[in-house]
């Protein structure tokens, strides 16, 4: 039996986007994570992307380029990484459905 | 709707694009078309770039410092002063006497330097960092040697050149 959509997104009565929301936050140098406000979302119903991590000036080890983000609360997402080397910059997507 | 985040020194931390009104204190609202940078600092309702600290390092490689960045009459003078540096005797090496001189008339405690100077850029390898103190050690004995001219007006103007890794013209 094929899977509906809705089962799949949520809703009988349409399982849409509800918004999707695109931010940046940095990662400061002397420090393994950060956490950028966002607008509330219904954590049930969202998920958040990892959308790549950007290191300004010259860099020769890049293992503190690499960040998970979390969608932590209903207003918060929390980039973390293993190493503190210099600044990066973390982008995200969070993704509400409604 | 866009906000910027910014740390309790109201620097910039992030940025947000969003369909739905925010309310907090961390952060600012944006308006349309407004321009705001990581980094930027919001004070007073307004946002400011702070300047960028000055640079501490600024590596070349050793082949642009000796053979690029300085011109083709101090790379000869250079030439000279570095032959007269490698042929000082242990003597000479150890001689401390104030304004001690080879047979060239080259100062001794310059040559020391330059001799030294020689040895800690084939310890490095293939760079040199135009701001370290030790390059200043370097240029001032250089300096005292005539490499960058004779007034003090032009020896702090080519050594600047030289630090700012500008080619001569």
């Amino acid at each position: 039996m094929p899977i509906a959509y809705e089962s799949l997104f949520g809703g009988g009565g349409g399982g849409g986007i509800a918004s999707i929301q695109r931010g940046t936050i940095t990662i400061a140098s002397s420090t393994t994570s950060n956490t950028a406000t966002i607008s509330a979302v219904d954590p049930s119903k969202s998920f958040v992307i990892w959308n790549g991590s950007k290191f300004p000036g010259s860099y020769s080890n890049f293992s503190g380029a690499f960040a998970s983000v979390n969608l932590t609360n209903a207003t918060t997402v929390t980039a973390e990484r293993s190493s503190t080397l210099q600044d990066i910059v973390v982008a995200f997507t969070v993704v509400e459905f409604s | 709707m866009r906000y910027a985040q910014i740390n309790n020194a109201g620097a910039c931390i992030g940025l947000l694009d969003t369909p739905k009104a925010i309310s907090d204190a961390r952060m600012i609202l944006l308006g349309a078309g407004e321009s705001v940078s990581i980094g930027d600092v919001y004070a007073d309702n307004a946002w400011t770039t702070p300047t960028p600290p000055a640079p501490t390092e600024l590596y070349v490689k050793r082949y642009r410092f000796l053979f690029q960045l300085h011109s083709v009459p101090q790379q000869i003078m250079l030439d000279a002063i570095q032959t007269a540096a490698d042929n000082l005797t242990p003597a000479q090496i150890g001689d401390m006497t104030p304004g001690a001189t080879d047979a060239n008339g080259f100062i001794l405690d310059a040559l020391r330097v330059i001799r030294i100077a020689r040895q800690q850029m084939e310890a490095i390898g293939d760079r040199v960092d135009l701001l370290s103190p030790d390059m200043d050690i370097f240029f001032a004995a250089a300096a005292a040697l005539g490499l960058y001219g004779s007034t003090s007006p032009d020896i702090a103007a080519e050594i600047a050149r030289i630090k700012s890794n500008t080619l001569p013209e």
